[in-house]
């Protein structure tokens, strides 16, 4: 059979075209990811990274990436907003899988404060409250797997995070999340 | 069985057009009826529009902008109903606007809400009709109005106690009319134009901007004598002229004074401290009970219009600057700029936010047709005033050239206007490029539109399934429905819709 081109045909590819962007954008965002995310609701103001929790209820996330800033709003690329606007915990849990061992540097944006734990040792920290600001802090890992876990909290106004690192001998920062030749990104619960 | 089906099936076939008129009636009862009395809460406008209604029903006088009709049909609905017998609503006429904190125990919105709804489950068959009338065809009429029966944003606003619902009713039976004039042929008694008139006095009646009907009248006129006209035999039509313009004035001017004849007529008490603009003759005319009376008419009529004089010089003007501004420029309004919270409940269920919103938000897909549609629309008068294009058919293209100048000059005489106008003030410019859609579809798929044309009729199908589900998607903002931030977020579409959650 021959297909004639004509203005119905035109009509159906902008039909076509239409319809697969309403569709696109109607399916809620989906992300998997190495990252084990919980969101913890403070009932009190919280002012310190280590005070003690009051949680009203949380949620669990599995993320991609902890590149979690836009607009001065803790926010996901794909899937937005946390729900909860002030007085929550995000407590970020993965294991790194090093390939290649030597020093390994994180770099911590947060509004407001963070702890960074690698296998259960405290690393780096800004307790309290601030604008989105940056540490750098830097770990020797050997090869093997590295239990790394990272709690940080929003207290009132902006928020963000963004946590990134340089693998030994590495060219660029990575956000955590994303596997390079030298370290893997694993769910806690498929590390042995 | 079967055969009986078959047999019902091929009768249907061949009454297409009854069949889809009797469809639209079904589909705006389930669209804009289900539950429209919900929720059991003041929106918008309702809170002046039900305390203006509710005196009318007390008998109170009261002044107010817009022309009375739509808040006369308001009462006529709670007054048919009576869903609120024996109910407090005494605080209704002592104010012009109410709050939720005035509203009587279980306070029912099933009569204020009436007649907007009912209105516009009475348009979609009249728009299908006109749909129809301007194409020829029943499945391009039928895919035409689908817009109309799934829009979100003229849903979710005719489901309150607003005057657009009732005004687009009218408009739609203006057009109505005028379009089947146009298809029973030439030529058009004076009489006609007084029945337009009529329905077009109506429109006005609810809301001024209903006036751009009044290019309808020059339109119909010169389609009536264009056969004399272009031979230059100008003697007919301007012996013509005074009786057509006769009627339809006086049909427009008969139809105003009586509505506020009625308006004035029920106004027979006075609350203290709330004489508005009324003179000292009108107030006395009130006391002594002779509000019904041609005296009364008279200075009633003065002072009303001095009023809405006054009340429009005192509205204030868009202010984007302005936190939390529900206004927008009409330049904007196509593609939805912007849209309306007009209420929202947030509940917190086990750690689970979830809002409930009524939001303004136009449905995308018809929105967005509809305003590709009169660009080309333009597109095609300019390449003919222009570029000299002659169309292979005048009939349908004419229809085109009317929708869309009816559309910009809608836009046109908005864009003069200086107080704070809202994105539904577009419903009315909305519904010409609809038409005009339907039109276009007509005048460039001319050769397709024949038994057999498959490709065609499938590609107004997938419209219409593009404008339900997006329809679907939005449904939960246009029903009170609740939603979660992240599925807020879903249908936060465009930045420019400036659509914001309620955290």
């Amino acid at each position: 059979m021959k297909w004639h081109w004509n203005r119905n045909t035109v009509f159906s590819l902008i039909l076509a075209a239409a319809g697969w962007w309403v569709i696109d954008h109607m399916i809620p965002p989906h992300v998997s990811g190495p990252l084990k995310v919980t969101v913890s609701k403070n009932n009190a103001p919280i002012l310190d990274v280590h005070q003690p929790r009051a949680v009203a209820y949380g949620k669990t996330l599995w993320l991609d990436t902890l590149e979690l800033e836009s607009g001065s709003r803790l926010r996901h690329p794909k899937l937005g907003e946390f729900g909860y606007v002030e007085n929550f915990f995000l407590d970020v849990e993965t294991v790194l899988d090093v390939r290649k061992g030597g020093l390994y540097r994180f770099t911590v944006g947060s509004d407001d404060g963070f702890a960074l734990y690698v296998d259960g040792r405290l690393v780096c920290e800004y307790r309290g409250d601030r604008p989105l600001r940056y540490d750098t802090c830097s770990v020797a890992l050997e090869p093997g797997h590295h239990r790394f876990k990272l709690s940080y909290f929003q207290g009132g106004g902006n928020s963000g995070l963004r946590v990134t690192y340089v693998a030994p001998e590495g060219e660029r920062a990575r956000p955590v999340g994303e596997d390079s030749e030298a370290l893997r990104f694993l769910p806690p619960q498929d590390a042995t | 069985m079967v055969e009986t089906l078959k047999t019902v099936w091929m009768s249907l076939t061949r009454r297409w057009p009854l069949v889809y008129t009797v469809a639209a009636l079904v589909v705006a009862a389930a669209t804009y009826g289900i539950r429209y009395h919900e929720p059991r809460a003041l929106f918008w406008d309702e809170n002046y529009h039900i305390a203006s209604a509710q005196k009318y029903l007390d008998g109170v006088m009261y002044m107010e902008p817009h022309p009375p009709l739509g808040k006369l049909l308001l009462a006529f609905g709670e007054w048919l109903l009576d869903p609120n017998a024996g109910k407090d609503k005494s605080r209704f006429v002592r104010v012009d606007y109410i709050k939720d904190a005035d509203l009587p125990p279980d306070m029912s919105f099933a009569g204020f809400r009436l007649m907007s709804v009912l209105c516009m489950i009475l348009a979609a068959p009249f728009f299908f009709r006109t749909a129809l009338n301007v194409t020829g065809n029943a499945h391009l009429a039928a895919a035409a109005t689908v817009p109309l029966l799934f829009d979100n944003g003229v849903i979710v606003h005719s489901r309150g106690a607003m005057l657009e619902g009732i005004q687009l009713f009218f408009l739609v039976l203006a057009l109505w009319y005028f379009t089947r004039i146009i298809t029973r042929g030439r030529p058009v008694p004076w009489w006609r134009y007084g029945l337009l008139g009529f329905l077009v006095g109506l429109v006005i009646a609810v809301k001024v901007n209903g006036a751009v009907l009044l290019l309808l009248f020059p339109a119909l006129f010169g389609w009536a004598w264009w056969p004399a006209l272009r031979a230059g035999r100008w003697r007919e039509p301007l012996a013509a002229l005074p009786g057509a313009a006769a009627a339809a004035t006086g049909a427009i001017g008969a139809v105003l004074l009586a509505v506020m004849y009625v308006h004035i007529a029920l106004g027979q008490t006075v609350v203290p401290g709330k004489t508005y603009r009324a003179s000292p003759e009108y107030l006395e005319l009130i006391r002594s009970g002779r509000s019904a009376s041609l005296a009364a008419f008279v200075v009633g009529l003065r002072d009303n219009w001095l009023y809405m004089r006054d009340y429009a010089d005192g509205v204030p003007r868009l202010d984007p600057c302005k936190p939390g501004e529900n206004g927008s420029h009409p330049l904007g309004w196509p593609l939805g700029n912007k849209t309306i919270n007009y209420r929202w409940a947030k509940d917190t269920v086990d750690g689970r936010t979830e809002v409930r919103y009524l939001y303004l938000v136009p449905n995308a897909a018809g929105w967005f047709s509809a305003f590709a549609g009169v660009l080309l629309g333009a597109a095609l008068l300019i390449a003919a005033l222009v570029f000299g294009l002659r169309p292979p058919d005048g009939r349908r293209f004419a229809w085109v050239v009317l929708f869309t100048v009816l559309y910009f000059a809608y836009m046109a005489a908005i864009l003069q206007i200086e107080r704070v106008m809202y994105l539904y003030h577009y419903f009315v410019p909305l519904l010409f490029a609809w038409l005009n859609l339907a039109a276009l579809g007509a005048y460039l798929f001319a050769d397709q539109t024949g038994t057999g044309r498959r490709h065609f009729y499938a590609n107004l199908a997938a419209f219409g399934l593009i404008v339900l589900l997006v329809y679907w998607h939005f449904s939960p903002l246009t029903y009170y429905r609740p939603l979660t931030e992240g599925e807020f977020a879903l249908r936060q579409w465009f930045d420019f819709w400036k659509m914001a959650p309620v955290r």
